[in-house]
């Protein structure tokens, strides 16, 4: 109750309604702009705002911009939505591992997280697309290569301070088996603040995308909006809109899965404190 | 008070517009040239080696030509050729022989004579054995008689055509010091770097990442020339960076299509600045659908028809290129009139004709709409690589073939096309360079072997046109050669082993300072002994 | 007549947090004299603590509404915590800085608020720390508070409480992190100082024993309100109000007889351990916790064992639970090695001997609600069918006196009874034969102890369990025990029956502990 007051505050309302907006132009997209969003439908570069069939205009092949746009809503959070679960996956297993296994364990997953760490995100998403090839999956992947440190040192630390509680002990002397304590009972406890990450992680997730998109290692039979940035670079000078307009999404989105991000924490921080 | 425009500044609109579209420099040679002046220029690469005899490449010429001159250039006038270190050449009746008569007085920049020695080493031991290019036309050369200082007489085992050596003079040619390289690993020689020539400049300095220097030759043969005190290639990678410097008067030339295309309409008009479309015709470059004909469907010389009808060319000119092209009908551009003919069967624009090919040959569209699947790569030379590997995509999809981008970096992409074959389309952007024997033919010729980058890597392998290619090969009659040629044209628009799709050259964009711009068809790579600075 | 110190009038409390309030403090009036001593007895959410907050005014600026007035009419009305009024918590580590020396800590306080430079303040800090009885002050003064004991911690917060020389002392249950023996000691050192520096004392507690002896009046609080104010010594022998006799009922005496006389059981124990040993760290660091310890345990009776903080007690509890593991010695559990087994077989095994912990709230996972807390041993030991684990659950909740209501509430939305309640059911539920109980209610309120000892007592009872009752308290001990083991050091230093121990103790830290804990009345000499 007080939780969701704590949530439903300035932030949380503008953030709910961008991410909500940009989900339902994905939704939408199908319905608005049928067809394939690539197709040449229009005369190349018509401005925003004077043809009514392309409100956005046309890019330099004739494609029509909101079509691009509203298909590349769904690209967007297709990779956001999936590198997070991928990140979390992988970031909540391991630092579940290490923070209730401990000792060697521990020591060994988390110089692997050093490792990974020690490279920039952006780097090694770079290399990893740049081996496997430019497609979803390889740059869900490339994301989470990336970004599962985090969850992973933050669930650790957590569990390492759980792990101390009595209720712990409770369950051992339970009987209940170790994995089962670990995964079911103190790994629920430790979450809060790792679902909090997930907002960082999918806008983290989102803006490298785009820059992979941007670099031209973007899957390259969807819309992305890094792809449209990039395809509009090119006429930046003339036809500045073509840029501007996907780049305003990622901004809107980023912004509102922050906000949203920041909401949850508060709501969740208010909960724990009555708790 | 007068609101009419003054006379002047009406002329200097008019003015203006006229070098926006693209006046030959010819049209300023009538104004009396200007002694010194540096001459500031973007270069987007750094080449390694810069040594023009073993790496015939653009991105070489456009430092080297000025430092190490080909025994000719190309020329808009004449006979299209302008004698260099040769003044004069002439091939034996058999073909088994061409003699050069070479300049007299010529020393090179350390000081040392030029002699027909000098041709003779760079002929036998670097164009035939380590240049790119020489090593196909040169395969027959079999010595080089110097019978004195001024003369070579090149001899070839088996009859090579005059027309082909005379149209290979230009990019193949560049003659080096056979004193600095005799008796030491070519490939490593220093002089690969610090180059040592004939021309009008010498090489002074390379800091990397910043700039080449070249300072005037003042022994350079051709007195009174070079006009020019320096040339300096600023390195400027980012297109965007190259066109802010042209606009800021820092530098007076943007070549080879440094500033975007979709810059020039733009930038074309600010004040002091040109935008220049001649001067490249030597190295047209052609925007090609590379095919691969083990895929059964399209070894079937009625789907690859059908594909080249699905292509709009003047939609691709205008759109992908702005307008900066020309559409294509086959593999010999339209500037080359010694050889090109507009008589052939090259598929148009024709959607409705291409589903109906497609039909015939039995790929019918499925529930889905869709004939059957490929994989395009455009290739990632060029933006306009990948932007027409996006129109084909869509301009496939309307006759119901789906094809799925996919994009490599350019080592990938010679892997996956001309080692491991793993394509069924590519885009690509293949260099005329002034003989179809050069670089062409070999695109089309059978059975070579794989892993040679821009050769028939396509699983192509016709008899009738490995014939014609062959006895063009061997034909020393220029007349009869350029028919055969004809011929080979023909028979490339009917069977479409390759779509031809435009005919692209570069773009300059320069101050209008610089005058004598673009006066050659390969005015980048050519030497800038007549160039120079108004104040 | 002099001046009061303080008059409180009408004073309240009110927490607000979004729609919700909490009234904590309610219409509380007093006075003290300077000088004077006051004691604040209540339980937890009496709001005793509040109304110290008040005083020293550290309550929270937001989401607090302070009603009433609080005036100090022998100080000027401009009263400053930490110079006038000196406050000691329950906590003195979450009190003191770690990373400064206590030194320090003591002298920057007297820099503070009496303007002193560094060597002045620093001279006063080694008084200080010499007055609140550290053995070595010097040397201590450059020791960091985790160097420190319990105790020693809390000589530490009371010589800063004491350092700008304030003429109130707040002390909120000072002593109740600590062990019989330092508590009593605490006990004697607040006395002392209040004694020697006519300083005047309010001692917020839960305790009323602890209050006597060192306070003057008694002011009991329940529920925000103030249930009656009296002198120590008459709140203590004829209460009047209800609430004060319930608590004071509540309060074990540790001079009673022995709840139980020891019975003669038969046959085999039912735990046997030999020569127990664990320790941790390693090199000069090594502590051995649990130095040799041989102990049995019959079927049907309750083992107490008794000791200071340290002693190894808690160490011991969890070698028999096996949640650790000794280096050396044997548990016999039914006559079985206990120590033989893994896997599956300590899974059955662990059924028969369970563990009720200290913390109540910690013990439970606070994601679970009552209902899946006491599923959980049904399901892990699969002696309940699952179509009868609800009614088992409901069973077990009778059993342990709480409301099958209960049953779909969290942890935080129980009361520190109902958890402990909780956890004794999670224990029962896999039918144990031994339950090794550390410190079950030292946690807890004293109405609520005494429940919950009841309830121990009628389990067992009932069930015919055998209890190793751990306890820091003798008095505690007193009332449970059928025979006593007394640890010092990882050791049993002595071992007898309850009436032995009690009226024979013949080690010498047996009788510390039982002539240090809180009496109601004056022990006859």
């Amino acid at each position: 109750m007080r939780a969701a007051n704590r949530f439903f505050s300035g932030g949380g309302i503008v953030g709910t309604m961008l991410v909500a907006g940009v989900a339902i132009a994905a939704l939408l997209a199908p319905v608005v702009a049928p067809g394939d969003p690539l197709a040449l439908i229009g005369r190349p570069l018509i401005e925003p705002f004077t043809d009514w069939r392309f409100p956005l205009g046309t890019d330099r092949l004739g494609r029509d911009v909101l079509a691009e746009l509203l298909h590349g809503a769904r690209a967007t959070l297709i990779v956001g939505g999936a590198a997070m679960l991928a990140t979390l996956i992988v970031g909540i297993v391991i630092g579940t591992l290490a923070g209730f296994i401990g000792g060697t364990v521990d020591e060994a997953l988390m110089r692997l997280a050093d490792a990974f760490q020690s490279v920039p995100t952006f780097i090694l998403a770079l290399a990893f697309v740049s081996i496997a090839g430019p497609s979803l999956t390889s740059v869900v992947i490339a994301v989470s290569l990336g970004a599962w440190t985090a969850p992973a040192r933050v669930l650790r630390a957590e569990i390492l301070s759980l792990r101390r509680r009595e209720f712990v002990d409770a369950y051992r002397v339970l009987g209940m088996a170790p994995l089962h304590i670990a995964f079911r009972e103190v790994l629920p406890n430790a979450l809060p603040p790792v679902i909090t990450l997930a907002a960082v992680i999918v806008a983290n997730a989102i803006l490298v995308e785009a820059a992979l998109s941007f670099l031209g290692l973007g899957n390259p039979n969807s819309v992305t909006w890094g792809a449209m940035i990039a395809e509009g670079r090119a006429v930046f000078r003339s036809a500045p809109f073509l840029s501007a307009i996907p780049g305003v999404a990622i901004v809107v989105t980023v912004l509102g899965v922050n906000l949203l991000g920041d909401a949850a924490n508060d709501a969740i921080n208010a909960r724990q404190a009555q708790v | 008070m007068e609101l009419r425009p003054s006379r002047r500044s009406v002329l200097a609109g008019l003015l203006g517009s006229s070098t926006a579209a693209s006046l030959p420099g010819a049209a300023w040679a009538q104004a009396t040239p200007r002694r010194g002046g540096s001459l500031i220029v973007a270069a987007d690469s750094e080449p390694r080696n810069l040594n023009p005899a073993i790496v015939a490449s653009n991105g070489v010429f456009y430092v080297a030509s000025k430092v190490i001159e080909p025994l000719a250039e190309q020329s808009y006038d004449g006979n299209g050729l302008a004698p260099r270190l040769a003044t004069a050449w002439h091939g034996s009746p058999d073909g088994r022989s061409v003699t050069f008569t070479l300049r007299p007085g010529v020393t090179w920049h350390d000081g040392r004579p030029f002699s027909s020695a000098d041709v003779a080493f760079s002929a036998l031991e670097v164009w035939k054995k380590l240049q790119n290019l020489g090593r196909v036309v040169f395969k027959d050369l079999e010595a080089v008689d110097t019978p004195d200082a001024t003369t070579a007489v090149l001899r070839f085992a088996k009859p090579t055509p005059f027309q082909l050596i005379q149209n290979a003079l230009p990019a193949l040619t560049a003659v080096v010091p056979k004193h600095v390289y005799e008796g030491s690993d070519i490939n490593a020689n220093p002089a690969n770097t610090r180059l040592i020539g004939t021309g009008p400049f010498r090489f002074v300095e390379h800091r990397p990442g910043q700039f080449y220097r070249l300072e005037r030759n003042p022994n350079y043969w051709d007195s009174g020339k070079p006009y020019l005190d320096a040339i300096v290639y600023r390195v400027l990678p980012d297109p965007g960076a190259v066109a802010a410097a042209i606009e800021a008067n820092q530098i007076q030339l943007a070549a080879f299509s440094s500033v975007p295309l979709a810059d020039l309409a733009r930038i074309g008009r600010v004040p002091g600045v040109a935008v220049v479309t001649k001067g490249y015709e030597g190295i047209t470059y052609q925007l090609t659908v590379e095919i691969n004909h083990r895929r059964k469907e399209l070894a079937d010389v009625r789907v690859r028809r059908a594909i080249s009808h699905a292509i709009d060319r003047k939609f691709v000119v205008d759109t992908v290129f702005l307008g900066y092209a020309e559409t294509a009908t086959g593999p010999v551009p339209k500037f080359d009139k010694q050889f090109h003919t507009a008589d052939v069967t090259t598929p148009g624009f024709d959607p409705r004709r291409a589903e109906a090919l497609l039909d015939e040959a039995g790929y019918r569209r499925g529930g889905d709409g869709v004939r059957f699947k490929l994989r395009l790569l455009p290739a990632p030379f060029f933006e306009q690589t990948r932007q027409f590997g996006d129109y084909l995509r869509q301009a496939l999809r309307a006759v119901g073939i789906d094809a799925e981008i996919v994009r490599n970096d350019t080592p990938g992409h010679l892997r996956a096309v001309y080692t491991d074959h793993a394509f069924d389309l590519t885009v690509g952007s293949p260099v005329y360079r002034n003989d179809p024997a050069i670089s062409t033919t070999i695109l089309y010729q059978g059975g070579l072997p794989p892993g040679v980058p821009f050769s028939n890597q396509y699983g192509y392998n016709d008899p009738q046109m490995n014939a014609l290619i062959a006895k063009a090969a061997e034909t020393v009659d220029a007349g009869e050669r350029s028919r055969i040629y004809r011929d080979f044209q023909k028979l490339a628009g009917e069977q479409q082993p390759i779509i031809h799709v435009a005919e692209f050259t570069f773009i300059s964009v320069t101050r209008d300072r610089l005058r004598n711009v673009a006066n050659n068809p390969r005015w980048a790579t050519s030497n800038w002994a007549d160039a120079w600075l108004a104040s | 007549m002099t001046a009061p110190l303080l008059t409180v009038e009408n004073l309240s409390v009110v927490f607000r947090q979004g729609p919700k309030q909490v009234r904590a403090v309610d219409g509380v009036s007093f006075t003290l004299r300077p000088g004077g001593r006051l004691a604040i007895v209540g339980e937890s959410g009496s709001g005793k603590t509040s109304v110290a907050l008040a005083l020293a005014g550290l309550l929270p600026r937001r989401g607090v509404e302070r009603g009433g007035s609080i005036r100090w009419p022998s100080l000027g009305n401009s009263v400053c915590a930490g110079r006038d009024v000196g406050v000691v918590f329950q906590d003195p580590m979450s009190s003191l800085n770690p990373v400064l020396t206590v030194g320090e800590q003591v002298a920057e306080v007297a820099v503070t608020h009496l303007g002193l430079s560094w060597d002045e303040a620093s001279l006063r800090a080694g008084e200080l720390l010499e007055r609140v009885g550290l053995p070595q002050p010097h040397d201590m003064a450059d020791a960091y508070p985790h160097q420190l004991s319990g105790g020693q911690r809390q000589r530490v917060a009371l010589a800063m409480a004491l350092a700008a020389g304030p003429k109130l002392l707040i002390a909120d249950e000072p002593t109740t992190a600590l062990d019989t023996l330092t508590q009593a000691q605490i006990v004697k050192l607040l006395d002392r100082l209040a004694r020697d520096t006519r300083l005047a004392l309010i001692l917020i507690t839960h305790d009323l024993v602890l209050a006597r002896g060192m306070v003057e009046t008694g002011m009991v609080m329940n529920s925000g309100r103030v249930v009656e104010t009296e002198p120590i010594d008459a709140l203590l022998s004829s209460p009047r109000h209800a609430y004060t006799r319930v608590l004071l009922e509540a309060t074990l005496d540790p001079d009673a007889p022995p709840a139980r006389k020891a019975k003669k059981l038969p046959g085999p124990p039912l735990l046997r351990l030999s020569g127990l040993r664990k320790g941790f760290g390693r090199g000069v660091r090594r502590v051995t916790a649990v130095d040799g310890v041989d102990l049995t345990v019959m079927k049907g009776e309750t083992l107490g064992v008794v000791g200071g903080s340290g002693s190894g007690k808690t160490t011991l509890a969890r070698l028999i639970v096996r949640l650790l593991e000794p280096e050396a010695g044997e548990i016999e559990f039914t006559g079985l090695d206990l120590l033989a087994h893994r896997g599956a077989a300590l899974r059955q095994t662990r059924a028969r001997l369970q563990m009720v912990f200290q913390d109540p709230l910690s013990a439970l996972n606070p994601l679970a609600t009552v209902r899946r807390l006491l599923s959980d041993p049904l399901r892990i030991h699969g002696h309940v069918a699952p179509v009868d684990r609800e009614a088992a659950v409901i069973g077990l909740l009778h059993r342990v006196g709480l409301s099958p209501d209960l049953a779909d509430r969290y942890p935080h939305e129980l009361s520190g009874g109902q958890r402990q309640r909780v956890n004794i059911a999670r224990a029962l539920a896999s039918r144990p034969e031994l339950l090794v109980l550390d410190e079950p209610v030292s946690s807890l309120d004293v109405s609520i102890r005494a429940q919950i000892l009841k309830l121990l007592d009628d389990i067992q009872r009932d069930l015919g369990l055998s209890y190793l009752f751990i306890s820091h308290d003798i008095s505690v001990i007193r009332a449970v025990a059928d025979r006593v083991a007394v640890m010092d050091n990882g050791r049993i230093v002595e071992l007898g029956t309850a009436d032995a121990i009690f009226t024979r103790p013949s080690h010498p830290l047996t009788r510390a502990l039982i002539d240090a804990a809180p009496r109601l009345h004056r022990k006859a000499l």
